[in-house]
């Protein structure tokens, strides 16, 4: 009875068995994202090569980041641009 | 006769069950006229020979043949209770850089030889090289994890580790599951484990937390070997999926007894 209220007042405490699946689902959403540091610099390198190609940049100063909210995870990749290349576009 | 399935059986987490997994799997198929060649791969933490009963028969390792000290089918411990089954032991003296990937490769190759049709492979606990060994010959995994968050988060990692060794599509045992914890809502159901892995993973089996398991161990005797163990159930239905049979997933105990109260409920306009 005086549980009865008490959840009634206060609301039902949250089950652990969702507790554990949402830890679980933040966790994990963190733990798949990580990229080595050595992939990420042969990211960043590889990035440079293709918009070099396209634009002119200043290379080091290209930064490549992840970053999460709530519920999504992204590259964010971030280059000042001196400016745009004349390419032939064929 | 080269043409076995070489199935390596993981967790990342250590005591999810694995070795547990490993012996009754084996057993279970061993039951169904299967030749099977069971692999202790943890060198160093001897364990496959105590849930299988045979730790008394064992003369060479797989160290001895890796090093050419025995012959394979030398080393190979059959069960005198079903001849279709063999066991290679792991060395205890030695530690996991005993057994290159390549030698793990060269070992099967020579089990194959002998014409079994399964060869399951027990895999340490780790990442490490040890897990390297383990999988280097193997074509096919299975993920052991229990309904619980580290080993959850384990399993996942292993998944990602097995893909990038072209071990895709494994297949996902969740052990020691408690149906009553579930119902309850206190522990992770079987969908929710499904459901945060993702799609990398096939539900191969739903073992449930069983006292049966320990006392089988103590006696050396597989639950799977038992009519009444329903652990020992849940091992043989996996054995008849891993033949591709379509097997029922096991109705845990408490939601039978649930059902059967409802009916009779319903019965009386309940």
């Amino acid at each position: 009875m005086l549980a009865d209220l008490i959840e009634r007042i206060f609301g039902k405490p949250e089950k652990t068995g969702s507790v554990a699946k949402d830890r679980l689902r933040v966790v994990l959403a963190s733990d798949r994202s990580k990229i080595p540091p050595e992939v990420m610099d042969k990211i960043r390198i590889e990035l440079i090569q293709v918009l070099s190609k396209y634009l002119e940049l200043d290379d080091t100063a290209l930064n490549v980041s992840m970053e999460r909210d709530e519920d999504s995870i992204a590259l964010v990749v971030n280059t000042p641009v001196h400016r745009v290349r004349e390419v032939k576009v064929s | 006769m080269a043409n076995a399935r070489v199935i390596v059986i993981t967790s990342g987490k250590g005591g999810v069950g694995k070795t547990t997994t490993t012996a009754n799997i084996g057993m279970a198929l061993a039951a169904l006229d299967q030749r099977v060649a069971l692999v202790d791969a943890d060198i160093g933490l001897r364990n496959l020979d105590l849930a299988l009963g045979l730790e008394n028969r064992i003369v060479y390792d797989i160290v001895d043949v890796v090093e050419g000290r025995a012959e394979v089918r030398k080393a190979l411990i059959k069960d005198k209770r079903n001849q279709n089954l063999a066991f290679l032991p792991a060395a205890q003296t030695r530690d996991k850089s005993a057994v290159s990937p390549e030698q793990m490769i060269k070992v099967l190759d020579d089990i194959k030889a002998e014409g079994y049709n399964f060869i399951l492979i027990d895999c340490p606990a780790g990442i490490e090289q040890g897990f390297k060994n383990a999988t280097a010959g193997a074509d096919e995994a299975i993920v052991v994890t229990n309904p619980e968050m580290s080993s959850v988060r384990d399993a996942d990692r292993i998944i990602g580790l097995l893909e990038s060794q072209d071990l895709r599509g494994a297949k996902l045992i969740v052990n020691r599951i408690r149906m009553k914890m579930v119902e309850q809502g206190e522990m992770l159901g079987v969908e929710d484990v499904q459901e945060i892995l993702g799609t990398g993973v096939l539900l191969l089996g739903v073992v449930p937390d069983d006292e049966t398991i320990i006392t089988s161990t103590n006696s050396g005797e597989p639950a799977s070997m038992s009519d009444t163990s329903r652990a020992g159930q849940a091992y043989r239905n996996i054995a008849r999926r891993l033949l591709g049979e379509d097997v029922p997933f096991l109705q845990l105990a408490e939601e039978k007894q649930g059902g059967i109260f409802a009916k009779i409920k319903k019965l009386f306009g309940g």
